[in-house]
């Protein structure tokens, strides 16, 4: 069985603004992980969203 | 309205959703009249095909629905919800098709008091609640793949309400695929036992090949594949990750019970 990975969700609603994190989803692959974001954060007709692996972000300034 | 308070609502496309969502409009009563761009011999097929399409994804939107809440992860939980409200606005994009054919006229609304409780004639495998989650994923991917499946043969139907509902149905169907094969490949063997009962239900559900309904639909040029060819279509669509699973060999090699399909109700008894 897979590993379960959780994934940063980011979206925008507007071309001139930047993307932000609106949540996470937690799946096994990069297909589910995004079905699972856009059936999940579909609270806004966003223009685009991405998916990424929480573990491969690296901290800069730790909180 | 201050601005930000129910922004979406003031979103123009989303109203313009909204309200033709709310009541026929101009475009239904078009739809109604290419009944007429029918051959009068496919009218009745098309009818019973209309007709069958309508109530599986009606009791399969309702199925899923009852999971909404009982899914393994609340992420399935939500996707869920979401094919099921697909589900369930494909089968409400047919119904209303019903009334343009003779046998569609006396039908009850949508509207009317009673109608989630009329006779519905889905594939046998829906007639009760999903034991668990893997017949929730055994469903998804093979009943509604079948389902799905038929559309792709009608994306370039000359009968335009279907041609029409299927290309936009197929677009957004991309999603169950890619749920029910996720899970597949998650759940492995748990998934196998729900298989042969689905497996039956949707390959006998494009009936024999000379189903009095798919047949000529299909010589007509309103579908472009035969129940044959529809068969082989859902059959190489599904082969490759029911292969991956190790689940494939005695699903291909499986015997489908005719002896039990009732053409007119189009299932299994």
């Amino acid at each position: 069985m897979n590993q379960r990975r959780v994934w940063l969700v980011f979206a925008r609603r507007r071309y001139e603004e930047p993307l932000y994190q609106v949540g996470t989803v937690t799946a096994e692959d990069p297909e589910m992980a995004r079905l699972f974001a856009q059936s999940i954060y579909d609270e806004h007709p966003w223009i685009e969203m991405v998916v990424t692996p929480r573990d491969q972000t690296q901290t800069v300034i730790a909180a | 309205m201050s601005e930000g308070l129910f922004e979406t609502a003031t979103d123009r496309e989303s109203m313009e959703r909204a309200a033709a969502a709310a009541a026929p409009v101009a475009t239904d009563r078009a739809d109604l009249a290419m009944v007429h761009t029918l051959a009068p011999a496919l009218r009745e097929p098309m009818f019973a095909l209309l007709s069958s399409l309508a109530d599986n994804k009606y009791v399969l939107g309702r199925r899923y629905a009852e999971w909404c809440t009982g899914a393994p992860m609340l992420e399935s939980a939500v996707a869920a919800a979401a094919m099921a409200q697909d589900e369930l606005g494909h089968a409400r994009s047919f119904y209303p098709l019903l009334r343009g054919f003779p046998g569609g006229r006396d039908l009850p609304q949508m509207e009317e008091k009673g109608w989630q409780q009329r006779p519905t004639s889905a594939v046998r495998c829906l007639d009760r609640p999903f034991a668990g989650w893997p017949e929730f994923v055994a469903a998804n991917l093979v009943v509604d793949t079948a389902l799905t499946v038929l559309l792709g043969a009608a994306t370039e139907s000359p009968y335009e309400p279907l041609r029409q509902r299927a290309r936009k149905i197929q677009q957004e169907e991309t999603g169950h695929w890619v749920h029910a094969t996720g899970w597949l490949r998650r759940l492995g063997r748990q998934v196998e036992p729900a298989l042969p009962q689905m497996w039956d239900d949707a390959f006998t559900w494009f009936g024999r090949p000379d189903d009095p309904v798919l047949e000529p639909l299909s010589t007509g040029g309103v579908l472009s594949e035969a129940p044959e060819q529809l068969r082989t279509s859902l059959r190489a669509r599904l082969e490759r990750v029911l292969d991956a699973a190790h689940l494939a060999q005695p699903l291909l090699a499986r015997e489908l019970p005719w002896h039990r399909w009732a053409p007119a109700a189009r299932r299994l008894r």
